[in-house]
């Protein structure tokens, strides 16, 4: 969320810049990510004279010009094609840095530079590059009789700010709007928090219930010389807000005393809604920026209220016409009159009898005067104006105003029985329910509370300057008035608001509800909206006109010629509104801030700020009080927090005072305190806070987790063991490495079509919500990985592929491994395609075979010490399964030519595939490992060869000879496969090589060639294989 | 009978050689049985008995000058010869490729971490990637319309109305694994665990729907944030050097309470910025309560940080896919 820096400072007196505060708030928890200037004061930049330009010698779109900025005239370069002798044009002079960002995130600042050779010194301004626009087609030519040097910032109003943006963890609600970032920056730094006051309230309905600390502070008007120094900071809502005498009695701030000229008291005067011609809007916006000098010269002594404090607005639309500037709280007119008016007669004499019609007091001074007399001119203005005003006016508007809010307005909710409504009611202040022109029900569990306040006669105008400008600095885009008074309320107390066209509602009726059936719905982005049953809705006595607490409708958005608004500040339950915001892919200011929590006791103050802000900014008159269903009431609650447990989970040493002290400034109010125990009462704006922990943490997060002492170097001994299978996976990967294989990273998800080449749909375990239906299905081997990162390899010009992986595969099976149904086990795979040895002057291409990867399983089983007992079956002709003492391992396989097409690859490809799990058990079944003696005798080799059928394995025929040659046969390999017409046509002929060794002799053939007949006799008889001479 | 020896030494001294066929030359002049030297050996006999052992010798001298002298013309000759030689025997020549096995860049730095907890005196261990709702997302504190459990960000593989058959998910963390251990151990407790987890999310370069974490936990009777951080500063201050520049702050996780999270200074001291490496928290005392520990005698730090990120910052990487392409052009950078 975007912090603005100028805005925390009206409730907090910020002693640290925007850097420090932003390293603060990220060490209270609230992470600050980015930190950004708006606006500038644009210092440096000065209206300079352009006395001549030549055409650049070496560019031709570049000019050079002589420009007079005052105290001296400098050369400077310019590529604008309007520029031209005798122009008054903006100069930011050298030193100076404009709002315009470069690449790296600084912004500019001017240089002497050379450009093309010539030198310049200070740049000529565009509309853009002053931020004052969007123009950037020319340069910006400012009115003639500007003098030479003076600061940009004279002539325009600018507005300059930092803005932190913070990243709001989900416990912390409280902190989505300024108020809550400047109490928690208060409670950090011991500072006071000065929260925004409502003049239209009392203590009982809007403070928090049960807490006399915050009720305080609510109901005591604020002291007059701290409402007058805020008048300086230019708060908007305290100049015209409450001001309470030095009794503390609250006077009608529409009526009291606006400011004082020589000591003369200035009366406000109440003016009733004026009339006001939308049309004319654009062209007001047009005047105001194409404004003469003379108006220009009047601006600049009035504006930002240095007249005596009395706020001035210019070229405001009144009925259809346009004045020059108006006072709105005197009602005060003021017409600079020049030739425009002179041909205009008639012209004029309609609008003064309009004006005087509207009760509006108007002074006029020429534009000679305001050029040449302009002393004498101010010197009027204060005499009239204390003339005019320095008696109290509109007495009979006085009384009925400042009445408080009246109390237990609304209705009884011991018995939660919806609907809730106010038919037609609101109390007063006796209790007593009068009729008021609209109706409120609430008929949902999921509405906690529903504030209703009618404010009329409202016109609907661009917000005035300084609302505008905060609401741009934090990027929102001001609308009209009264929308940007509810997101300035949002933004500042964290409720969201909405308000409603009044006489778009049907019957003046609002009605909360869900519907039993889905409903479409077109909300104020234009977007038609299905919205499932249980949709939280607002309705009209029609139908819909908002989705609570998301978007608004089209029908009841507040538009030009709206005149009557209903505010809603509203509570509605936090998990509806993340489901609907969910459901709708659509999240608001609005749903962002319910879907956290928001305090559920602030709706009352929230929706009289609003309408204090209203009627101050778009005049109007607001109802007395306001319409509260509250039928889901949220009281505080107590913690009890034990300094022991804190101290013992923090590792700290704090005392029970040092805590309090700690947390001091959250409006944590202290009910008891002991020696080793708090109880703190939590407000409920806090939601978060539930339980002893959550308020450790407060104390933790406050004092500053830095600041916790820790000595121990965190050195710790654990005698306990890593796991067998930690040891398991970390040697397989170590055996990846060194066999010479790179290990590699697979997708877990794959496609179910995919999935299909390994496995059948039974066995498939599949995601119920997939990314997208490529990866949709668990891997049940790792397989399909491997053989598309070769094939992405091989698309890359590589020739030679080595990889293994170390992964957990899924499989649907009754052979459950942790959940019932899903067996998940860890995989080996070693994989090996293409080159063996890639084209080389030592030899020729030479791809893998499958004795390539045999070999390097083999040495794999050797190094876990699984070579002994391993056993190998033929599973199919191109798969040989591995097994040690009966459990199976894995396989090793040529892939099929079906499935290298499918992978699009052209290589042979040889994959191991083993269970890791598998080998794990294995292991356990393994005999502990003991040193062999090394034989002391020579072993003795014997070689032979049989031939036999080609349909004989080479595997089997071994099986055999192992089984009959007894135990002093160590090694068995073969040296020789030949086939050939010589030996007969389906013959093979196989050579073994045979090793013996006796431990206890030297062998020789005599004790050898019984075992070898016996060896060749059973391959005779089994295989009906014949020795080969 | 001396001087002869004398003479012949010269002789063999002065014999000049330049090719392979003069050297022939020498040895038949000298060395062979029938040469110069050979036939002076046979005269020993007319040699006065007391001057044997003074002749023996200086013949001995001989033989052995006009042996050393051959052998070094020959082995020069030898080497000097270019005629046996083919192109072959080119040493510039390139030599073929041996394969080079490697870990991944994910696998290095998860070993990087291990290493470092290890010497914290952490264990390890592992747990499924298809996990129930209760490991995942109940026993860690989520409360029921957490956004985490929603479909949006989470993968589910079972979803059930019946309220006795749990749901099923690809593991959002590896804090699941943290529930097991605590479910099937008593502390104290002090273990990492490494793995895969997935997060229904877009694939960018960015992020990933899939990546790897480690999750630290202790549990013993007097944990406290002091000695998670504690153990936070050690283990940067092994993986980045003791010089390295870090700050905590408050953080949240469900999990966690209070809930911290750590910075490091990444980048020089004017150009850098802070770069959040690690969540951590104390264990909050519902996650106790539903892994069966009593949360008023054991106390407990847990940290989880994510390996991905980690690798990325160490080399420098800028599209996270990579580490799921296994080019071997990336790869074969990871020796």
């Amino acid at each position: 969320m975007k912090i603005s820096y100028n805005w925390l400072q009206e409730f907090i007196d910020l002693d640290l810049g925007p850097e420090e505060l932003a390293d603060k708030l990220t060490l209270i928890g609230l992470e600050v990510e980015e930190i950004e200037e708006y606006g500038s004061m644009l210092d440096g930049v000065i209206v300079g004279e352009v006395l001549e330009t030549k055409s650049h010698p070496n560019a031709d779109r570049l000019k050079v010009c002589i420009v007079d900025i005052g105290n001296e005239k400098v050369q400077i370069v310019c590529g604008a094609n309007n520029v031209a002798v005798g122009q008054k044009v903006p100069v930011a002079t050298v030193g100076s840095t404009l709002p315009v960002k470069l690449d790296d995130g600084s912004f500019l600042t001017l240089r002497k530079a050379k450009l093309r050779g010539e030198e310049s010194n200070g740049m000529i301004c565009a509309e853009d590059e002053l931020g004052l626009g969007t123009d950037h087609d020319g340069i910006m030519v400012l009115d003639a009789d500007i003098e030479v040097g003076t600061p940009i910032n004279e002539i325009f109003d600018l507005y300059q700010d930092t803005i932190i943006e913070i990243a709001i963890t989900p416990n912390r609600p409280d902190a989505t709007c300024h108020l809550g970032v400047a109490r928690d920056i208060a409670a950090a730094l011991n500072l006071e928090l000065v929260k925004p006051s409502v003049y239209n309230s009392t203590p009982k309905s809007l403070g928090t219930p049960r807490n006399p600390k915050l009720n305080a502070s609510d109901s005591s008007p604020l002291p007059e010389g701290n409402s007058l120094d805020q008048d300086n900071k230019k708060f908007p809502f305290r100049t015209e807000g409450v001001s309470a005498n030095a009794d503390g009695v609250v006077e009608n701030p529409e009526t009291g005393e606006l400011t004082k000229i020589d000591g003369n008291a200035i009366y406000k005067r109440k003016i009733p809604r004026l009339p006001y011609n939308p049309e004319l809007k654009e062209r007001a916006q047009e005047l105001r920026k194409a404004e003469n000098l003379p108006e220009v010269l009047f601006w600049n002594e009035v504006k930002n209220k240095q007249f005596f404090e009395i706020d001035f607005d210019r070229q405001r639309v009144i009925g259809s016409y346009i004045v020059d500037f108006y006072v709105k709280s005197l009602g005060l007119v003021i017409e600079i009159d020049g030739s425009s008016h002179d041909n205009k007669q008639e012209y004029d004499a309609a609008r003064e009898a309009f004006l005087k019609e509207l009760d509006l007091e108007i002074i006029r001074y020429s534009t000679d005067d305001i050029k040449k007399e302009m002393d004498s001119v101010l010197v009027d203005l204060s005499n009239s104006i204390v003339k005019l005003f320095g008696t109290p006016r509109n007495p009979k508007l006085n009384a009925s105003d400042s009445s408080p809010l009246p109390e237990g307005n609304s209705l009884d909710q011991d018995n939660k029985k919806f609907p809730f409504t106010t038919e037609g009611v609101s109390a007063n202040a006796d209790g007593v329910v009068e009729n008021t022109d609209y109706s409120i029900t609430v008929e949902s569990e999921k509405c906690h509370r529903y504030v209703g306040k009618l404010v009329k006669n409202v016109s609907i105008e661009d917000s005035p300057t300084w609302l505008q400008n905060k609401l741009k600095a934090i990027g929102l885009r001001p609308v009209n008035n009264v929308v940007d008074i509810t997101n300035y309320v949002m933004y500042e107390l964290g409720q969201p608001l909405h308000a409603f066209d009044f006489d778009n509602l049907n019957d003046g009726k609002i009605i909360v509800k869900e519907f039993d059936e889905e409903i479409e719905f077109e909300t104020l982005d234009h977007i038609k909206r299905k919205c499932t049953p249980g949709t939280l809705f607002i309705c009209d006595g029609k139908g819909p006109v908002a989705i609570a607490g998301v978007m608004g409708g089209l029908h009841s958005e507040v538009s030009d010629s709206t005149t009557n608004i209903l505010i809603e500040s509203a509570y509605f339950d936090p998990g509806s509104i993340r489901k609907t915001s969910k459901q709708q892919t659509l999240q608001t200011d609005a749903s962002y801030r319910f879907e956290r929590g928001i305090d559920p006791n602030i709706q009352a103050i929230a929706a009289q700020r609003t309408a204090d802000l209203i009627v101050e900014v778009c005049g109007g008159e607001a109802e007395d009080g306001l319409t509260d269903i509250h039928p889901i009431k949220t009281e505080t609650h107590q913690l009890t927090l034990r300094k022991s447990y804190t101290n013992r989970l923090l590792g700290t040493n704090l005392s029970a005072e040092e805590i309090v002290n700690i947390v001091d400034g959250l409006e944590l109010e202290v009910v008891s305190k002991d020696n080793d125990t708090v109880t703190f009462e939590i407000p409920t704006f806090r939601p978060d806070l539930e339980r002893e922990v959550d308020l450790i943490e407060e104390v933790g997060r406050l004092f500053d987790y830095n600041k916790i002492d820790s000595k121990n170097q965190g050195i710790y001994v654990s005698t306990e063991p890593l796991t067998d299978w930690e040891i398991l996976v970390s040697k397989t990967r170590d055996l990846g490495v060194q066999l010479g294989f790179r290990e590699i990273y697979t997708n877990s998800l794959i496609s179910q079509k995919e999935a299909l080449n390994f496995i059948t749909e039974d066995e498939m375990i599949e995601t119920l919500n997939p990314l997208n239906k490529d990866m949709s299905t668990m891997r049940p081997s790792l397989v399909h990985g491997f053989l598309k990162s070769a094939s992405y390899n091989f698309n890359r010009k590589s020739k030679t592929i080595r990889f293994f992986e170390v992964g957990n595969v899924f499989l649907q099976s009754e052979d459950a491994t942790y959940h019932k149904g899903i067996n998940e086990q860890t995989h080996i795979l070693l994989g090996l395609s293409g080159d063996k040895h890639i084209e080389h002057w030592t030899g020729k291409a030479t791809p893998f075979t499958i004795f390539d990867l045999k070999s390097e399983v083999e040495a794999f089983f050797t190094k876990l010490g699984l070579s002994g007992n391993l056993k190998t079956s033929t599973k199919d002709e191109s798969t040989l399964s591995y097994s040690y003492k009966k459990i199976e391992l894995g396989t090793v396989k040529e892939v099929s030519e079906s499935l290298k097409e499918v992978y699009d690859i052209e290589q042979d490809i040889f994959i191991a595939e083993f269970s890791l799990d598998r080998i794990s058990e294995a292991l356990t079944k393994k005999k502990a490992h003991s040193f062999t003696p090394i034989p002391k005798f020579p072993s003795f080799e014997f070689d032979f060869a049989v031939i036999v059928n080609e349909s004989i394995s080479a595997g089997d025929l071994m099986t055999s000879i192992k089984s009959n040659a007894g135990n002093t046969l160590k090694n068995i390999d073969i040296f020789d496969v030949f086939e050939g017409d010589s030996i007969g046509q389906g013959n093979k002929s196989i050579a073994f090589r045979l090793n013996f060794i006796d431990p206890n002799k030297t062998l020789n053939i005599k004790e050898v060639e019984p075992i070898i007949k016996r060896v060749v006799k059973s391959l005779e008889k089994q295989f009906s294989a014949k020795l080969r001479s | 009978m001396l001087d002869k020896v004398k003479a012949l030494q010269k002789e063999v001294e002065a014999f000049s050689v330049s090719n392979s066929n003069e050297l022939e030359n020498f040895r038949l002049e000298f060395l062979s049985k029938n040469g110069k030297i050979q036939s002076l050996f046979k005269m020993m006999g007319k040699v006065a008995n007391e001057d044997k052992a003074t002749f023996g010798k200086s013949m001995n001298d001989l033989k052995n000058l006009a042996q050393d002298k051959f052998d070094s013309l020959q082995n020069e000759f030898k080497s000097s010869t270019t005629s046996s030689k083919t192109a072959l025997d080119d040493i510039t020549l390139t030599a073929p490729l041996s394969p080079i096995g490697s870990l991944h860049p994910l696998t290095q730095t998860l070993e990087e971490m291990k290493s470092i907890f290890y010497r914290l005196g952490f264990t390890i261990a592992h747990g499924p990637e298809i996990e129930d709702d209760f490991h995942n997302f109940t026993a860690l504190n989520f409360p029921p319309n957490h956004p985490a459990r929603d479909e949006q960000d989470t993968f589910f593989v079972r979803k059930s109305d019946n309220p006795d058959v749990d749901d099923l998910v690809l593991r959002t963390h590896t804090s699941p694994v943290q529930i097991r251990l605590m479910e099937n151990q008593k502390p104290p407790i002090r273990a990492i665990m490494p793995g895969r987890v997935y997060r229904n999310e877009a694939v960018s370069p960015k992020s990933y729907f899939l990546f790897h974490q480690v999750e630290a936990l202790y549990v013993d009777e007097n944990v406290s944030v002091a000695d998670l951080k504690d153990t936070l500063i050690t283990f940067v201050k092994l993986m980045y050097g003791n010089d390295v520049k870090f700050r905590l702050r408050p953080g949240f996780f469900p999990f966690t309470e209070p809930s911290l999270e750590m910075d490091i200074w990444w980048g020089s001291k004017e150009e850098g910025k802070w770069l959040e490496i690690l969540g951590s928290g104390m264990v909050d005392p519902n996650v106790f309560k539903a892994a069966g520990v009593d949360p008023e005698k054991y106390t407990g730090f847990a940290w989880g940080m994510g390996v991905e990120r980690i690798a990325i910052l160490k080399h420098g990487i800028d599209d996270i896919r990579s580490f799921y392409d296994n080019d071997i052009r990336f790869l074969e950078q990871f020796n």
